[in-house]
């Protein structure tokens, strides 16, 4: 019965029947002053009073969500949000759509593999990412065996870099993970991207808001970028969120930019935060020794190309780099400690390549 | 916040919303929180904010009702109460909370 009631409930706020959504915002802004009066009472200045019942309230802009999403249902909430999306994008970039449906109906194999290689980064473009005809991603493919996402260790992301230097402007190496975003019961679930120096300079994006971080700039480890939708969604869109601390895990952070609107990252998965690598090393979610380990396979690759570079050269120069780690590899007398698929992938000869 | 107080558990702030309202008649959700934190002097810390979504999933199961009203600095004010169906479900899970309680400490004393 108590089932049926909330469905009916949360059925009503859908529709639109109820004001519920704006009368939060009343029932917390009486909170919030009575809090700050009742901290004034104790000596407190006005704007101490202020900041301290805010303290206390927690975060406004969590309450809400959190909210909504009792008022509502958050599935279909978030289903309307990406149809809305995936329309205004189709709108908004009538080749791209046309290439996306082309390829979708040819249906053959040959489509199915370059679907896979060429994927978001080419068919979908995200407003913000400059030049994505020069973006790439590293592939791989031992012999006979199908071309597949790079996923790699720190030592053959270097030698990749090394070997291609003349037709790779920048590179950068990432992996996904999900990270605990906030504490205790405002905690929710984050997607993340984890990457090395560089990724935003691959990229070429254009922040929303702030300044990402760059190869080329001064390194400072606690911080991180946030997504558009993250932005909007948990922190109500303000101008004044630069600077401001974020937990993630057990660490803290500082955002320094929030991404695009319409960039969503280079995988499947919408990101919701980007975070340093030299940062998670150092709060121990990463081992120490992840740059020296070849144990680490987990770090994709994505790589800006230089201006007019042919990528049959770069290929063969990056094929070079991850052969000559193969053979390496092969060369120890004890395997190094990798779940046995990774030892198989990683036994060459293989052959690195660009798409 | 005291060096030796906690967050609330999870699943406990909707019965601590029940009894508070049982025992104190109608209250907005300032009051709510007011009380709840006074009730364990120090000892819990409450993010106030999240009484909002505790009272309105309770509100949503028919546990509770909620009008609009005037509060103590004459603004307008939103008022919680507990309904029948409220109060049955607090006797029960206040029942069941004891039960658990009770075990949980038998366990522990024969523990050490």
């Amino acid at each position: 019965m108590t089932t049926v009631r909330v469905f009916f409930a949360r059925l009503l706020a859908m529709l639109g029947l109820g004001r519920r959504e704006e009368e939060l915002g009343e029932e917390v802004q009486l909170h919030l002053d009575l809090l700050a009066e009742e901290y004034r009472r104790k000596g407190f200045s006005d704007e101490d009073a202020q900041r301290a019942a805010r303290r206390q309230f927690g975060g406004v802009m969590l309450v809400r969500e959190t909210y909504r999403n009792q008022l509502r249902f958050p599935q279909i909430d978030a289903l309307v949000r990406d149809v809305r999306y995936a329309v205004r994008l189709l709108a908004r970039d009538r080749t791209a759509s046309l290439a996306a449906i082309a390829l979708l109906t040819v249906g053959v194999s040959a489509a199915v593999l370059m679907a896979d290689m060429v994927d978001r980064l080419l068919l979908r473009p995200p407003a913000g990412v400059s030049a994505p005809e020069r973006v790439a991603r590293a592939y791989d493919q031992a012999d006979g065996t199908k071309l597949s996402a790079m996923v790699t260790n720190h030592a053959t992301v270097e030698r990749l870099a090394t070997g291609t230097t003349r037709e790779v402007e920048s590179m950068a190496a990432y992996y996904t993970e999900n990270v605990g975003l906030g504490r205790g019961s405002e905690a929710r679930h984050a997607s993340a991207v984890t990457h090395s120096r560089g990724y935003f300079d691959v990229l070429g994006l254009t922040p929303a808001l702030g300044v990402l971080p760059s190869a080329r700039g001064k390194q400072f480890p606690d911080t991180l970028v946030i997504s558009h939708a993250l932005w909007q969604q948990q922190f109500g869109g303000t101008t004044d969120i630069l600077g401001r601390s974020v937990r993630i895990g057990k660490r803290v952070y500082t955002i320094v930019a929030v991404a695009p609107r319409e960039f969503l990252g280079t995988d499947d998965e919408p990101v919701d935060v980007w975070l340093p690598i030299e940062t998670r090393a150092a709060d121990g979610t990463l081992s120490q020794n992840w740059r020296t380990s070849t144990g680490y396979f987990m770090l994709r690759v994505i790589a800006r190309l230089r201006p007019g570079v042919e990528r049959a050269a770069a290929n063969s120069h990056a094929s070079c780099g991850v052969q000559r780690r193969s053979i390496a590899a092969m060369g120890r007398r004890k395997a190094p400690s990798l779940p046995a698929h990774l030892w198989r992938s990683a036994r060459g000869p293989r052959a690195g390549r660009f798409a | 916040m005291s060096p030796s107080s906690s967050d609330v558990p999870y699943g406990m702030l909707d019965l601590m919303v029940l009894k508070t309202l049982a025992v104190m008649g109608p209250l907005h959700g300032y009051g709510v929180a007011r009380r709840i934190e006074q009730a364990f002097e120090g000892t819990l810390t409450l993010n106030q904010g999240t009484i909002y979504p505790a009272l309105l999933r309770l509100e949503q199961r028919g546990w509770i009702t909620s009008d609009w009203g005037t509060s103590e600095n004459n603004r307008r004010a939103r008022f919680y109460r507990i309904s029948a169906a409220g109060r049955k479900q607090l006797a029960a899970e206040a029942g069941s909370w004891s039960r658990m309680a009770d075990l949980m400490t038998r366990l522990l004393e024969s523990e050490s």
